[in-house]
């Protein structure tokens, strides 16, 4: 009896941490947990200071509301060689995507890099070119190098060196609001339906 | 004073010095294959020393291995892994409690007969081989702080533990002469 009882009670606690650990059976990765956590507080994006390929000096949350259009905002290194790519490809259908819906005064793609010692605006703007990103609908930026830690906190971003010299990050598509707030985080190859949504919303 | 006990003790205070804490997480694979065992091992040793506390409420051995199980698995949750290497609190937690499931198996595994053993082993194996699966075929990263090329290695570590522990677990079945299958833990 007393070997029952005890073990429900091991059972129970286990099912407790466990339902704790995974906000209640809901996911299992940190990166499920970085997306259900800014859906649900909607952060406003920090006014760190960005660079844009043109040399551009803007502060984030002024610069998001002066736009007054919905903003999708991806991660990336210039010297990437894996991840970036396929972020990079889906961003040039986004943006085939919106001038073909001519959706380039409500939704904007925007590209930060998280390497600003490397991704000067010189870098990113070749960048740009290379992906041949117009720029009425597609803007790269690299913040100040201090600002980098709160702009990758807000946005829930880890980054870590590889073997490679390169970086590992977790990829994906962060829905910024005309107002500034993080909306929520999607798959990176989500792009287009989202865009269906959002169209249909309005 | 149990020497064993004190090798336990001494293992699980050079496991938390800081130096060797951080190369141990460093990498996911040293991470789950070798500072979490050498956890059990320490709780393990350290339980040596001291008889099996309140048998009436482990009959069988049941209630010690059920709780081992239940932490294992929870340590095998990859945000639980992420976590850890920010949360101080969470870290000391799982210093705790695997030391914890170290310590019960020591004391219920004696307990247990054959049944009790397998349910446990048929519990823990089958979980490894799933999460060491999962951490080879997922198609992205499942612990933001880690490289993908250390999930792999993790994942083929943990599923050749889990084949390792079924050959050991089956030998120790039909190789009765050694006590009752002791073998694989002693």
């Amino acid at each position: 009896m007393k070997t029952l009882l005890a073990s429900v009670i091991v059972v129970l606690l286990g099912v407790w941490a466990v339902a704790s650990m995974s906000e209640g059976f809901e996911l299992l990765t940190s990166e499920q947990a970085r997306r259900l956590d800014i859906q649900r507080r909607q952060p406003v994006v920090p006014n760190v200071r960005l660079t844009d390929q043109s040399g551009g000096a803007h502060r984030f949350g002024d610069w998001v509301q002066a736009q007054n259009k919905f903003l999708i905002v991806d991660f990336i290194y210039t010297n990437c060689q894996s991840l970036c790519r396929a972020l990079g490809s889906e961003f040039q259908q986004l943006q085939r995507n919106i001038v073909e819906r001519g959706l380039q005064n409500r939704v904007h793609l925007l590209s930060i890099s998280f390497d600003p010692e490397h991704d000067s605006y010189a870098v990113l703007g070749q960048y740009a070119n290379h992906l041949q990103a117009n720029p009425e609908v597609w803007s790269f930026a690299a913040p100040a190098s201090a600002d980098l830690e709160i702009l990758l906190q807000t946005f829930g971003v880890t980054v870590i060196p590889d073997q490679t010299g390169g970086f590992q990050h977790n990829a994906a598509l962060v829905w910024v609001a005309p107002s500034g707030k993080l909306l929520r985080v999607t798959d990176y190859a989500s792009g287009e339906q989202l865009l269906d949504e959002l169209v249909k919303s309005n | 004073m149990n020497p064993q006990t004190v090798a336990g003790a001494g293992l699980l205070l050079m496991l938390n010095i800081p130096f060797i804490r951080r190369i141990m997480e460093s990498d996911m694979a040293y991470h789950m294959l070798l500072q979490f065992p050498l956890i059990l091992l320490a709780g393990w040793l350290l339980a040596r020393g001291f008889p099996e506390p309140a048998k009436k409420w482990n009959y069988a051995g049941v209630t010690g291995l059920l709780a081992a199980s239940m932490i294992l698995m929870f340590w095998m949750i990859p945000r639980a892994l992420d976590l850890v290497l920010i949360n101080n609190t969470l870290e000391l937690l799982k210093f705790l409690s695997l030391a914890l499931a170290g310590m019960a198996l020591a004391w219920s595994w004696p307990l247990a007969g054959m049944i009790v053993r397998g349910f446990f082993l048929g519990n823990v194996l089958p979980m490894m081989m799933v999460v060491g699966w999962l951490y080879i075929e997922a198609p992205v990263r499942l612990c933001n702080s880690y490289l993908s090329y250390d999930q792999l290695r993790t994942g083929s570590g943990l599923l050749a533990l889990s084949i390792a522990g079924s050959l050991l677990w089956l030998y120790a079945f039909f190789m009765p002469s050694n006590q009752a299958g002791n073998s694989e833990i002693r």
